[in-house]
């Protein structure tokens, strides 16, 4: 077990590097830099910028301070507006992005592992085919499609739920919603397939055999071994969630994470990209690591071969 | 003779599938005596298996149905009682173990657990005291530290030790009957003999009758008392394992010895498989199954299934055309002659 | 008894006829095609790509506009009629001509990517695969880490950078990170159909590293990289239709799905629906036409259902 997390560790620390080397190779990579192309400022002024940015160095000297900045969880400075830092963006925004993103991440795992499960025990009936139906909609709409048609009838036609906005707690429902269906489907596919799969093992009829009403063999036996799977995809599934909020967050005027770095983007506001993308990675990429450790943990047979170091 | 606490009459099972209707078992009757082994042997596809898993109402339905006839249990007639008392049943009063034990365990949870939920369901103990049983049933089953085995999960547990656990499980309530459906099957030979010997000794001390389903005759001669055998869906000959053995009566039971590697006797010529392959279940013949096998067959043979023939009443008994008075004398050794002469 | 003693003569052996193999042999490709053709969802998602293709060639020039003729004097927000099939937008150009130069656009990203994701996946994946040893730990490494990567931030990354929204820069920041999915798929079938004994037998024969790569391993595989692409096409799709969304991707005034979409948000409110709809309507239903056509492929391709 030690093993297979130090393994993951070790991963994980690389492929945040590599995205930090990435995304400074990328922003130097810009011809010119932020301040020649804006108003013109007196030489003077230029330089003093500059020196202030560390952009007076040479590049392995910039590359060698930003990896320490971002060891110390300094992400920088905004352009647009230089009173504001990155991080003071991060600690307004990401808990609002977090809580939408957490509430859609939790109502797609319930709804999806319930929807695949009914859909699975009745297979080939009524209830499957209209899970199904309602799982390849889902996939097939995309949320920043599926948010504007919420808007137009639950938000403005039929004034059941707030059209946009935050902070009071029904305002959660529509932008977690349109968030959360993609990922509902996802998983409904998966635990589908998943159950059927294990239904026909013989550890099943062995809980046949033993004597228990189908509901026990149900609950005990085929959901938590057909979950196995639907653990493996939350990682992109919280991903996709991610992004998704970037559009979302937009299109229902929350003030998260996600329009920030959406407005940056609009903006060319190069360091507040570079933070927050930063910021997006490792968090993903941490994301990943408690999944992995989520499926050592439910499946028993990941420790072994942990241990084994296999 | 006693009364049998299990008797199985007539009993039919057909699975639909898209190419038609299979009748896997077409008209078994069998019963099973208090505390003996009673082994039903046959090639795969010869309708044992599913014997054994009609007996436990285990058939995957759909597509399979049991289609007609009685399995009477304790005065009940297992294929019309209702789905709730068949639970109270499964595993409290008949037992079964499978043939693969690497499959046959959740992998998701302790052995523990998987033997003390029976305990739970059927007796109502609480989970000390299920805890406390499970323990003692992996001792009795010969699983050294039980205690600490107890909260490990299959994956730890080696594949004879896995098929112990399985026993545990399945005798954890004290059933009266255990079907183990080719229990050795996938084993390694030194561990077959091991499980064998368990399940004798604790024939002996549970007094528990236990139906084996098997393919090797050789776990037949080490185990079981009585022996049927079965083919194309049907119980061909059935008997004390010496009758069937020395004083086998049935074509196929001659090829099935035939094709069978011994060492305890000498002999010239070499193993000899039966040629052909088994009837098409589809579309089963509407005389004896063996027939487009069978070196003796006759005339008869193709059109008319032959009545069940006392040999030693109430043990002995076959199915064949060779038994009528009309039939010309053969024997086993006319076979391998036969066969050996080609 | 009285039965006749003829009916006791040894009766004709008949085995011999049963040991024939009754069933026709079909190959591989055959079957496929044949399941794929009895999956009703399958084939309305082959029939839809297929319609896609049509309309995304010939839906241009069924109407006398083009995708950037601006009607600002009369043709502002007409709602659907016989003139404009699907209405036009508030500079007055043709939804329906807009709409099915945003499919070609859809059409092209997706097979584009597919394609690229193809040659270099294939190639990194069945070269690592093939190697083994050494090479094929350092390989799936440099893949492990990207992996770790989230996929549209790197997208989103590399197209600021470019600074220079339009189709080819969507296409190279797409398949930068898109081939990973394909390689690691292509490097574990190769790993183990490596092991089995045609390739052997194939080696004995003194084939060549390039023959048992092209001849031998990559037809075997065929069947899973299919279903990948198949996938791919309505991924990629997507990623365009949100990049355009966020304002990233393809600029006015070319037409792409996802710049209609984020133009209309606002009209959502008032009652111009059509504005939205007919682009939503129809990235809606290109994703579902290439979902059902993978999942009928997968299913028609998958060696554990072959019965």
């Amino acid at each position: 077990m030690l093993h297979f997390i130090g393994r993951r560790v070790v991963l994980m620390l690389l492929s945040l590097w590599v995205i930090a080397t990435l995304t400074f190779v990328l922003m130097k990579s810009i011809p010119g830099d932020p301040f020649t192309s804006e108003k013109k400022y007196p030489p003077q002024t230029i330089a003093n910028l500059k020196a202030q940015y560390g952009l007076d160095k040479s590049i392995p000297e910039q590359y060698v301070t930003y990896l320490k900045n971002l060891v110390t969880f300094d992400l920088g400075f905004s352009i647009n507006n230089t009173s504001r830092t990155v991080n003071d963006m991060l600690s307004d925004g990401f808990p609002i992005s977090a809580e939408l993103g957490g509430y859609s991440v939790f109502l797609a795992l319930c709804a999806g592992v319930l929807m695949g499960s009914v859909a699975a025990l009745w297979q080939g009936r009524l209830p499957d085919y209209a899970m199904m139906i309602l799982a390849v909609i889902g996939i097939s709409v995309p949320s920043f499609v599926l948010a504007p048609f919420l808007q137009k009838y639950l938000g403005l036609e039929w004034r059941l739920l707030p059209l946009a906005g935050w902070g009071k707690p029904e305002q959660i429902i529509l932008p977690a919603s349109a968030l959360a269906l993609g990922q509902v489907a996802l998983i409904a596919r998966l635990m589908r397939s998943s159950m059927l799969d294990v239904v026909t093992q013989d550890y099943i009829r062995t809980a046949r055999a033993k004597g228990l009403p189908p509901w026990r063999v149900v609950s005990r036996h085929t959901i938590r071994n057909a979950i196995i799977p639907v653990v493996t995809i939350m990682g992109p599934a919280i991903a996709a969630v991610l992004t998704g909020s970037f559009v979302i967050e937009k299109i229902f005027s929350i003030p998260g994470m996600g329009k920030y770095f959406v407005e940056s983007i609009t903006n060319r506001d190069y360091p507040v990209i570079m933070g927050t993308t930063i910021f997006y990675a490792s968090f993903l990429i941490l994301m990943n690591l408690i999944v992995d450790l989520m499926y050592g943990w439910i499946d028993p047979r990941i420790k072994v071969s942990g241990r084994e170091g296999s | 003779m006693s009364t049998p606490i299990l008797e199985i009459k007539d009993l039919h099972v057909s699975f639909k599938t898209y190419a038609g209707e299979v009748q896997a078992v077409r008209g078994v009757n069998l019963q099973l005596e208090k505390g003996e082994t009673l082994a039903i042997v046959g090639e795969s596809g010869s309708g044992k298996s599913v014997t054994a898993q009609s007996m436990m109402r285990l058939i995957p339905s759909p597509p399979g149905k049991i289609k007609k006839g009685e399995i009477l249990f304790d005065g009940k007639d297992l294929t019309k009682i209702s789905d709730k008392e068949m639970y109270q049943i499964r595993g409290s009063e008949i037992g079964m173990i499978f043939q693969d034990p690497m499959t046959s365990l959740n992998p998701t949870m302790t052995v523990g657990k998987q033997i003390m939920e029976g305990l739970m369901w059927h007796q109502r103990l609480n989970k000390n005291e299920a805890q406390h049983r499970a323990i003692e049933m992996l001792r009795l089953v010969g699983i050294p530290t039980p205690e600490k085995r107890v909260k490990q999960f299959p994956h730890q547990f080696s594949g004879g030790m896995r098929q112990r656990a399985m026993i545990a499980i399945s005798l954890a309530c004290n059933p009266k009957i255990l079907i183990a459906d080719e229990p050795t099957t996938a084993l390694d030979v030194t561990i077959q003999a091991q499980i064998l010997e368990l399940m004798r000794d604790l024939q002996i001390k549970t007094e528990t009758a236990i139906i084996l389903i098997t393919h090797d005759l050789g776990v037949v001669a080490e185990t079981a008392q009585r022996v049927a055998v079965m083919y194309g869906g049907k119980i061909v000959e059935t008997g004390k394992v010496e009758e069937v053995f020395y004083r086998s009566r049935h074509p196929y039971t001659w090829g099935l010895m035939g094709s069978m590697p011994r060492l305890d006797i000498e002999r010239d010529e070499e193993l000899s498989p039966i040629p052909g392959s088994p009837p098409d279940l589809f579309d089963p013949p509407k005389g004896c199954p063996f027939a487009d096998r069978c070196p003796h067959a006759m005339h008869i043979c193709h059109d008319e299934m032959p009545e069940v023939t006392e040999v030693i009443p109430g043990s002995h008994q076959v199915a064949c055309w060779l038994e009528h008075s009309e039939a010309p004398s053969v024997g086993r050794g006319t076979m391998q002659v036969n066969i050996a002469s080609k | 008894m009285g039965i006749p003693a003829q009916r006791f003569e040894p009766s004709p052996k008949r085995q011999a006829a049963m040991e024939v193999l009754s069933r026709p042999s079909v190959t591989y490709w055959q079957d496929v095609w044949r399941r794929l053709r009895k999956n009703r969802l399958a084939i309305v998602g082959l029939i839809g790509v297929a319609l896609l293709i049509l309309m995304a060639i010939i839906g241009p020039y069924l109407q006398d506009y083009s995708y950037y003729e601006q009607n600002l004097a009369t043709g502002k927000n007409l709602p659907p009629s016989g003139e404009h099939l699907f209405g036009t937008d508030d500079l007055g150009r043709d939804v329906f001509v807009r709409v099915w130069y945003g499919a070609r656009i859809s059409l092209i990203v997706g097979f584009s990517a597919a394609l690229i994701d193809l040659v270099i996946g294939v190639l990194w994946g069945g070269f690592a695969g093939f190697k083994g040893g050494r090479i094929d730990e350092f390989m799936m490494r440099i893949v492990d880490v990207l992996w770790g990567l989230p996929y549209l931030l790197i997208v989103i990354l590399i197209l600021v950078v470019m600074n220079d929204p339009g189709l080819i820069p969507i296409l190279i920041a797409l398949t930068i990170t898109g081939w990973l999915n394909m390689a690691r798929l292509v490097r574990g079938q190769i790993l183990q159909l490596k092991e089995q004994e045609f390739v052997l037998a194939a080696q004995t024969l003194g084939a060549s590293t390039r023959r048992l790569m092209f001849k031998h391993l990559i037809p075997n595989v065929m069947g899973p990289i299919i279903v990948m692409i198949t996938f791919t096409v309505p991924t990629a799709i997507f990623a365009e239709a949100f990049l355009s969304f966020l304002g990233l991707g393809i600029q006015a005034p070319f037409a792409s799905w996802g710049t209609m979409i984020s133009d209309s948000l606002i009209v959502i409110l008032m009652d111009d629906w059509w504005r939205l709809f007919f682009p939503a309507f129809f990235l809606s239903m290109t994703l579902l036409v290439f979902n059902f056509l993978g999942d009928g492929l997968r299913d028609a391709l998958d060696p554990k259902m072959r019965k």
